[in-house]
């Protein structure tokens, strides 16, 4: 008896202490998350508004005294006496509020998610391995590391993370790492390159050469060359202004084989393997107005990149100041320096150029050992680079990805889809040195400095927006381009034929670029680059023209702006779009009979002032047609269940909604009817209003803008709903200058006002904190939603007073 | 007596040692000092409970339930003060079933009266 109890209670106690000692599926090992010795207890933390808080760290492997200042919104700002020391400390304290974010995000790009997820991420980690962004950041590393002051910078920044992991113990780790079980691991100069081809993966990791070439393949050329131009047919306000000289002599296109893609293969691809090119949402606003147009009489600058919405940020705020530097902005985490951002002298920003740089080739291998792939009319030998990925709770999966001269070999016939095997040539794999660019503007004084830290460039390619206090503007089109005949890469290229491969770049010098141009301003928004008089091709479509059309007609007629000026531009409602389209729509619709709802919905849009409010029910019932109309036009002719095909530009559906009304495209195939455009026009607004009634009841309140719309910021997972905002209620939309959507938004809003001393103002929807338990982790958001900035802190010096500084620290040589 | 040394060991060894502290700490003291099984399970589960909750509720209260409030919605509960009683409730049952195996490992290798004894 004595033996039974002994051993039952033996077994039950062993139990319950294995039991919470592991991981149950997604559930953490309990006993010690729910410790409050090492649990998530641990991670609240308190406000420290004290400003004679003084912490002092001792370090390794600093070479000199580095003082920090915190303001009350949680900014540090670091004095350095030498370089390395400034990017140790920047590593340091941005891992010490975003280091979890650093792992997920450069995890991301590595493949290296089902390590820590376990396989649900684990066709995720195989495209990005097949994508080659682990190739990509090795080959960038190289470049990196051979320049003396990008080294000394990544290897600094690195010593300071590690510093930071040093010394956590597993109770101090962020709470994401207890939830899902992991430690963090050392960080080195790699992950930066990582996070780097991250961005450039969001940003210009997408192609629609596939679609397009199955609609080449279903309609032939003269449907595409009529529906698919590669300039805006209805609206365009370029960013390089109509006009500017091109005052370079060009070089001499490649040109176009006939014909221009594989013959031979039969592209019916039934499911997307290549990423889209970027959503509506992910794009930006830039701009700068010259002195003539301020009231100050120095430029100002506006920058606001949308980019999907996150919990912690995208980006962190810093000042940085060392012996040949003092620069204030938002950096990356992961990447040392600011990114966005001004200081004494300069100010500049950055919006993404829709370029076409990743491009798709169809391959052949000699046989299945794929080892030599046919180019030039010879068996070529292959590369191979062997990728082990780790899951959590299973084996490894191994991967053995084949390299062409092209780049990695991301599809093959029979896997998936029923398309060819095909290559991908992508910027993400060209060796530069990015980063020198950002190092270098944030020592920029003048226009020729911001000139020379283009050159650096390579990509994602961004619209580098910049205004000095000697009160010169200018922007360029900034990346590194190949040199391509027209249209190459709109289909799929045939990477067996010389003919197709990529023949060189455009000269940088070359990029389109105007400085203090004659209107007073320069501003971008993604759209279109350049007008086509420029002699090199870009792309056959960028983003849409309305916040481009709109920034440009506000900036064209504004006088005496001050900084709050180009704040309340940022946060412009009006919808181009409607201004555009809707009065024709309304015609089509009032022309057929309508029930009573129907019927106060068109006195409504009629009465609309085509102000995205986040009130406005108006703005709810336009947003919701003009996606089904699109539908109502395309959905017939360009989707289908095995041809995978897109959609006209916006652009294109506008020209012929209003110029050819009898358009054969607005007749739904699929049914025996001929319709009209008054038929699509009226039938896609009666869809969307019963789309609106399902979802939000009957017209109401209930429909107003901010609730429809419902922005929400989520965390990083997109699955722990606690740590996401609450329902974000403001105006907005994809279309519009404010460019919030569900989420996707403005991601930073920025102004600089240049000047003797400047005064910039700034704001991110969250807060410097990635830890939801700390009171910096949504300290900005209302100031976001209001439309409002925050005036940025920017020191001269480390004993400097500031009402706004609250805790100090001193990290000292051990 | 157990009551007090596992509260004061257990809430300051915890300190340096992993989480199933919790375990071993009342598992010795009960092995050590405890006359009956239901006595350790109660004296040991009130300890850690004690300990446990104490503890969060301190962190809870300290930090207004930033993190505890958060969390306590992901295990559906509805305020951080309630994930205060779970952990109270987690490091009572712990250490309680740890403390009665102590009791019983000893109990199989000496007589009853012994342990009165000893007590």
């Amino acid at each position: 008896m004595k033996i039974v109890k002994a051993f039952l209670s033996l077994i039950i106690a062993a139990g319950l202490v294995y039991a919470l000692s592991r991981p149950w599926g997604p559930v953490p090992a309990l006993g010690p998350f729910i410790s409050p010795y090492t649990g998530f207890w641990q991670n609240g933390e308190v406000l420290h508004s004290d400003d004679t808080t003084l912490v002092e760290l001792s370090l390794d492997s600093l070479r000199e005294e580095v003082a920090i200042r915190y303001d009350d919104i949680g900014v540090p700002h670091i004095f350095a006496k030498n370089n390395y020391d400034l990017y140790y400390a920047q590593g340091y304290v941005t891992a010490r509020d975003r280091l979890w974010q650093m792992d997920l995000q450069t995890r991301a790009a590595a493949g290296r998610l089902s390590e820590v997820l376990g396989p649900a991420t684990l066709e995720m980690d195989r495209r990005n391995r097949r994508l080659g962004l682990g190739y990509g950041a090795e080959a960038n590393l190289k470049v990196i590391m051979s320049h003396p002051q990008s080294r000394e910078a990544m290897v600094a920044y690195a010593a300071g993370v590690n510093e930071y992991i040093r010394q956590l113990a597993p109770k101090d780790y962020p709470v994401e790492f207890k939830l899902l079980g992991y430690a963090p691991e050392p960080w080195g100069p790699i992950k930066s390159m990582l996070m780097l081809e991250q961005m450039t993966q969001t940003l210009a990791g997408g192609a629609d050469d596939l679609r397009m070439t199955n609609i080449l393949k279903r309609y032939g050329q003269a449907v595409v060359d009529d529906l698919f131009p590669n300039y805006p047919v209805f609206q365009e306000s370029p960013i390089i202004p109509e006009g500017t000289p091109w005052d370079f002599k060009p070089l001499p296109l490649p040109a176009a084989p006939k014909p221009d893609a594989p013959i031979d293969s039969s592209i019916i691809v039934d499911k997307s393997l290549v990423s889209e090119p970027p959503v509506e949402g992910l794009g930006s606003n830039n701009w700068a107005i010259g002195a003539e147009k301020s009231v100050t009489g120095y430029p100002i600058l506006a920058n606001d990149p949308h980019l999907e919405l996150t919990l912690p940020s995208i980006w962190y705020q810093v000042q940085l100041s060392g012996p040949d530097v003092n620069v204030y902005g938002v950096s990356l985490p992961g990447i040392p320096s600011v990114i966005i951002g001004f200081n004494k002298n300069v100010a500049w920003g950055v919006t993404n150029v829709d370029a076409d740089v990743m491009d798709l080739y169809e391959v052949k291998f000699r046989d299945t050992t794929r080892a030599a792939y046919w180019h030039d009319n010879q068996w070529k030998e292959t590369r191979k680079r062997e990728e082990v990925i780790r899951v959590k709770g299973q084996a490894d999966v191994r991967e053995e990805v084949v390299y062409t001269h092209h780049g990695p070999v991301a599809f093959y016939k029979g896997e998936y889809h029923k398309g060819p095997t095909m290559a991908v040539k992508w910027i993400g794999h060209e060796p530069g040195n990015s980063f020198l660019t950002f190092h270098s503007l944030n020592r920029a004084s003048n226009y020729d400095d911001y000139r020379q830290a283009l050159t650096h460039y390579v990509g994602p390619a961004q619209n580098f927006v910049f205004a000095d206090n000697s009160k010169n503007i200018a922007i360029t089109v900034n990346g590194k381009f190949p040199l391509k005949w027209k249209q190459q890469g709109k289909f799929l290229l045939d990477g067996s034929n010389p003919a197709h491969d990529w023949k060189g770049w455009i000269p940088m010098e070359q990029n389109p670029h105007v400085k203090n141009p004659p209107r007073g301003f320069v501003s971008s928004a993604n759209q279109s680059s350049v007008d086509p008089t420029y002699p090199y091709y870009i792309n056959w479509r960028q983003a849409p023209s309305e916040r481009g059309v709109r920034i440009n007609e506000r900036l064209q007629t504004m006088t005496q702006a001050t900084g709050d000026s180009l704040r309340l531009l940022q946060n412009d409602n009006f919808n181009v779009l409607a201004r555009n389209i809707l009065p024709t729509l309304l015609t089509y619709v009032k022309a057929v009979s309508l029930n009573s709802a129907q019927k106060a919905a068109v006195k409504l849009l009629e009465q609309w002032d085509y102000q995205n409010e986040p009130t406005s029910v108006a703005a709810s019932i336009f947003e919701e047609w003009h996606p089904t109309l699109a539908d109502a036009i395309w959905k017939d002719e360009f989707t289908s269940d095995t041809l995978f095909m897109r959609y006209p530009t916006r652009d294109r559906t506008l020209y012929m909604l209003l110029n050819q009304p009898d358009a054969p495209w607005f007749d739904n195939v699929k049914t025996p009817a001929r319709e009209t455009i008054r038929d699509v026009v009226a039938g896609s607004f009666k869809a969307a209003m019963d789309t609106l009634t399902i979802h939000h009841g009957p017209m109401g309140t209930k429909w107003q803008w901010a609730l429809v719309k419902d922005t929400e910021i989520r965390h990083l997972t997109r699955m722990l709903k606690p740590f996401n905002t609450l329902p974000i209620r403001n105006g907005g939309g994809g279309s519009i200058v404010n460019a919030t959507s569900k989420h996707h938004g403005p991601s930073w809003r920025m102004v600089v006002e240049l000047g003797p001393e400047p005064k910039a103002y700034g704001i991110y929807p969250g807060g410097q904190s990635g830890n939801p338990g700390s009171p910096y982790y949504l300290n900005l958001l209302d100031t976001w939603e209001k439309g409002e900035l925050k005036e940025l802190v920017y020191l001269q010096s480390p004993d400097q007073s500031h009402p706004r500084l609250t805790s100090k620290v001193v990290m000292k040589k051990n | 007596m157990e009551f007090l040394i596992i509260l004061v060991v257990a809430a300051i060894a915890q300190f340096f040692l992993p989480w199933w502290t919790i375990a071993l700490v009342p598992f010795i003291v009960c092995m050590w000092l405890s006359r009956s099984g239901w006595k350790a399970f109660f004296l040991s589960f009130a300890a850690l409970c004690i300990v446990w909750a104490a503890f969060a509720w301190y962190l809870h209260d300290q930090t207004n339930g930033a993190m505890s409030d958060r969390i306590s919605q992901i295990f559906f509960l509805p305020n951080g003060l309630a994930m205060v009683g779970v952990a109270g409730l987690v490091g009572g049952l712990v250490a309680g079933f740890a403390g009665v195996a102590g009791y019983h490992l000893r109990a199989m290798f000496v007589r009853k009266d012994e342990l009165v004894y000893r007590r």
